[in-house]
């Protein structure tokens, strides 16, 4: 009777095992984790040189051929023009190559509008007179996924321009 | 005792759940709209009474009960020109309860946006680019494309110059923005003026927010020509014209302007130099505008006097006429609960032929073609106002003439 009652349980804690080994063959392996990264990670807020220097994001574990958004993070009494308090405000983006590499650079009007702040004239030219950089700090980035969702953050620190010699 | 207190605890929580439910109201039936716009400079005085407009008649639509009881919400984001925040903002609105249509005002966030909204098989409206005639898919143009309107005034012209017994054929020149939207006509309708044996001058492009255009201008003149087609969005083509009239060209050259040429207001800055300038447009402007019924939206909203109603404020009217057209049709297709994207995109499929109260012509949107309509007026500019010239005029397709 105690052989019996052994091997039951011998037998059900085998059948309990065995469903997750034979479940664990319909999940896919893991997908790697989405990251992204920023070249430089520091950036002078000096106008016009800001232009010239460019602000780069890239990459990798994301889906292929997907979306890539770049958002930064308003800090709290950071107001920008066109974005909600709260907001994060888009900044870059790229399309995921077929391995899920994904590579997005600041475009100028990113730099005007949000860096700087700028107001446009009714020609459409930056008013430089209503230049206003972000405070100099280090700024959250997000990088999300348009089509997997996935979120990857790093930091983009903006510094006050070296004082002229 | 205990056992009391925790019985009338129960019964009290009841019935403020019975109460709060009986008096919740049933949850509002609400679709989305969402305009990925410029709020500020020069494409401002498209977007801002544009999506006006817009509002206020889903506001007018709303107010009566909306369509079938299905309420329209609409959501304004100001891109400032830059295609990574509209990229950002339709991101973060596509998952909008019910985001059925996106309006990219602006080429180049139209076809950023593209992709997107083509995955999420929503709705896409874009100005007048002709590649979304040549390629049929889920993006929609407001009127007839940039190409085609140009292709009319080619006809315009060449009427013009018979009319006034010219001998031999009229040269054109062309002048707009160095960017997309700017050499968008002449895909097309460079090839239609050919067909049409008008020689065209090689084409002036210069950058948005240049000061002084009389270099441009001048190489034009040097070519001899008789008519130049002016683009951009105003005030650059009053500002273009300005320099010409300071040129003394406008004595002796015709100047024509797109869709986005010189507004009521324009003029009444420029009146001198703009006179007898021609405005090929999609949708009825000046006193036409003004005068039409609907434009009564425009005071009821609080937008102003209506002799500083900005006649876009119609084409805005026209988006949301189309949306409402379209959504009875979906409704009716699919009901509310099964509505999306996807049935929406049936719905503006099955537009051929609506009349929107006279402010443009029919609509052409079919199973094989993205044209808003296929009629044009031209307007000019007389004694400082902006008069009708002809009534609407079908374009030819200038978009079959080119390789997209």
């Amino acid at each position: 009777m105690k052989y019996i009652k052994k091997t039951i349980i011998v037998l059900s804690l085998l059948m309990f095992l065995l469903t997750f080994v034979a479940c664990s063959t319909l999940f896919p392996p893991p997908k790697p984790k989405a990251t992204v990264a920023v070249t430089p990670e520091k950036v002078e807020l000096a106008f016009p040189g800001i232009l010239r220097v460019p602000i780069v994001f890239t990459g990798t574990g994301w889906a292929p051929k997907e979306m890539v958004v770049v958002d930064m993070v308003l800090p709290q009494g950071v107001e920008m023009k066109g974005v909600n308090p709260g907001e994060d405000v888009g900044i870059a983006y790229g399309e995921a190559d077929d391995a899920g590499n994904f590579k997005g650079e600041v475009p100028a009007t990113a730099k005007l509008n949000t860096i700087f702040r700028v107001g446009w004239t009714p020609i459409l030219a930056p008013d430089p007179k209503t230049l206003n950089p972000i405070p100099p700090g280090v700024y959250k980035i997000k990088a999300s996924g348009a089509d997997s969702g996935a979120l990857a953050t790093t930091t983009l620190e903006f510094v006050k321009p070296a004082p002229k010699q | 005792m205990k056992m009391r207190k925790i019985f009338c605890g129960i019964i009290v929580l009841a019935f403020i759940g019975f109460i709060g439910a009986i008096q919740s109201p049933a949850a509002e039936k609400e679709v989305t709209y969402l305009s990925l716009a410029d709020y500020t400079a020069a494409i401002a005085g498209l977007n801002v009474p544009g999506d006006m407009g817009t509002e206020d008649y889903f506001k007018e639509l709303n107010a009566k009960g909306g369509v079938d009881g299905v309420k329209v919400k609409f959501i304004g984001v100001d891109t400032r020109y830059d295609v990574a925040r509209g990229v950002s903002a339709y991101k973060r609105y596509r998952t909008a309860p019910k985001l059925l249509v996106a309006n990219a005002i602006g080429t180049p966030i139209g076809k950023a946006v593209a992709p997107l909204a083509t995955k999420d098989k929503i709705v896409q409206l874009v100005p007048g680019d002709g590649e979304f005639q040549a390629h049929i898919g889920r993006i929609f143009v407001w009127g007839p494309t940039y190409q085609d309107a140009f292709a009319a005034t080619v006809d315009w012209l060449l009427a013009d110059w018979k009319k006034k017994g010219k001998p031999g054929m009229p040269k054109l020149g062309y002048i707009s923005w160095d960017s997309a939207y700017g050499k968008e006509p002449l895909r097309g309708g460079k090839e239609y003026a050919e067909k049409m044996g008008v020689t065209m001058a090689p084409p002036e492009f210069f950058p948005a927010g240049a000061l002084d255009h009389t270099v441009y201008l001048a190489r034009l003149a040097k070519a001899e020509v008789n008519y130049i087609f002016v683009g951009g969005v105003d005030p650059t083509p009053t500002n273009v014209i300005r320099d010409a009239h300071k040129l003394g060209l406008t004595k002796t050259i015709q100047f024509f302007c797109d869709y986005w040429g010189p507004t009521s207001l324009g003029v009444r800055l420029h009146p001198e130099a703009l006179e007898g300038t021609v405005i090929v447009s999609y949708y009825i402007r000046g006193d036409d505008a003004r005068k039409h019924p609907l434009a009564n939206l425009w005071t009821k909203y609080g937008r102003g006097k209506l002799e500083d109603m900005n006649e876009v404020y119609t084409i805005g009217m026209l988006w949301a006429m189309t949306f409402e057209e379209a959504l009875k049709i979906a409704l009716k297709q699919v009901g509310y609960k099964k509505l999306d994207g996807e049935a929406m995109y049936q719905a503006y499929q099955k537009l051929t032929g609506l009349e929107r109260a006279g402010l443009q012509g029919p609509c052409a949107y079919s199973p094989t073609s993205r044209r808003g309509s296929w009629e044009v007026r031209f307007y000019q500019v007389r004694g400082g106002k902006i008069n009708s010239i002809s009534g609407w005029i079908k374009t030819p397709d200038a978009v079959s003439l080119h390789k997209f």
